[in-house]
């Protein structure tokens, strides 16, 4: 799902950067310090299982965690993706620094989709964290697709589709363990953090 | 013209750690295409292009079931090659080709020291981002 450059135009992957990183400064403004630790914590899981491949039909596929970032972070996940992905590119050649922008956008949609998910408090918990899990991975596929199949590039939307199917499966799966993990031994890191604007104001 | 010796410098490249190795067998070089230096990429789109002619590809075709192909080059100079599997996983690299000694890639960064070095960047971000934020609401 890291897209390599040299595969989209350099005037569109520049100007998916500049989208990215409008959306990093407005999702990432008055960030309270007890976020910060949790921020942190999500980078560096979804740093260390991208790094874990699995062969799949001559490619290699990977998890990402975006579903549990959504969940964790709500909309802070948009601006941790985007550095993750930095550091990811930077350190591992994992995903071209060009196509950055791209990247964060089709991976950051996918969090934020899990954050709406994870809202909707009337679909029993279980269930929220595989969909959250679940279309937090197919949501960046279908947009990777969509942007190869309009760039004239690729093998392809079925080939997409059935191997970020297997992953959202997985993802679904290890998103379910992982919240119902939480909800035993520490309910509250599933809470929102109060965001310093609302603190005040109880404070008041 | 038929070279007798070659010499294949430059690092290993890699790319959505789509990572590629070569080495020099004869006048062959065989390169090896890999998912973060272990998954083979099969069945990946290949291009070569020659020092001569960096336009028209020299050689085409595709990698095989253990994520190799080799080629035969026929002059000195930088060749270039793009492996590509199509479901957005590049490479492009060049090798230097001179007469010479046989040589091979340079061995990629171990794959923990990168995942520890990222670890690393990611604490001490977070550590100073907590502090500065702590310092600034006291």
């Amino acid at each position: 799902m890291h897209i390599s450059d040299g595969i989209f135009p350099a005037g569109a992957s520049l100007v998916a950067q500049a989208v990215a990183l409008g959306g990093v400064g407005w999702m990432g403004r008055k960030i309270a310090a007890e976020e910060v630790v949790r921020m942190g914590m999500v980078s560096s899981a979804v740093f260390v299982v991208s790094m874990v491949h699995f062969p799949v039909g001559g490619t290699s596929i990977h998890l990402g965690l975006l579903g549990l970032a959504g969940i964790l972070l709500g909309r802070r996940s948009f601006p941790v993706i985007y550095a993750t992905l930095l550091f990811q590119a930077l350190l591992a050649q994992h995903g071209g620094l060009l196509a950055l922008g791209i990247n964060a956008l089709n991976m950051g949609a996918g969090t934020l989709l899990a954050a709406a998910i994870w809202r909707m408090s009337r679909i029993p918990e279980s269930a929220r964290s595989f969909a959250c899990g679940f279309f937090a991975t197919m949501l960046p596929a279908s947009l990777m697709a969509i942007e190869f199949w309009a760039a004239g590039y690729g093998k392809g939307f079925g080939v997409i589709a059935i191997a970020y199917s297997a992953v959202g499966l997985i993802e679904g799966a290890l998103t379910t363990f992982i919240v119902g993990y939480l909800r035993r031994v520490k309910p509250a890191v599933l809470a929102r953090i109060p965001q310093p604007a609302v603190a005040v104001r109880a404070a008041a | 013209m038929r070279l007798l010796l070659f010499c294949i410098a430059g690092a290993q490249l890699h790319a959505h750690d789509l990572e590629v190795s070569w080495r020099q067998l004869g006048p062959v070089v065989v390169v090896e295409c890999r998912y973060g230096g272990t998954d083979p990429a099969a069945y990946a789109a290949v291009e070569i292009f020659s020092p001569t002619d960096a336009k028209s590809d020299f050689q085409n075709g595709r990698t095989d079931a253990q994520g190799r192909f080799s080629f035969y080059p026929d002059a000195e100079g930088d060749w270039k090659f793009v492996v590509d599997d199509e479901l957005g996983h590049r490479v492009e690299a060049e090798i230097a080709i001179q007469p010479g000694t046989a040589a091979e890639s340079s061995a990629a960064p171990s794959r923990w020291l990168t995942l520890l070095a990222g670890l690393g960047i990611i604490v001490g971000l977070t550590g100073g981002l907590y502090g500065w934020k702590a310092r600034r609401t006291r």
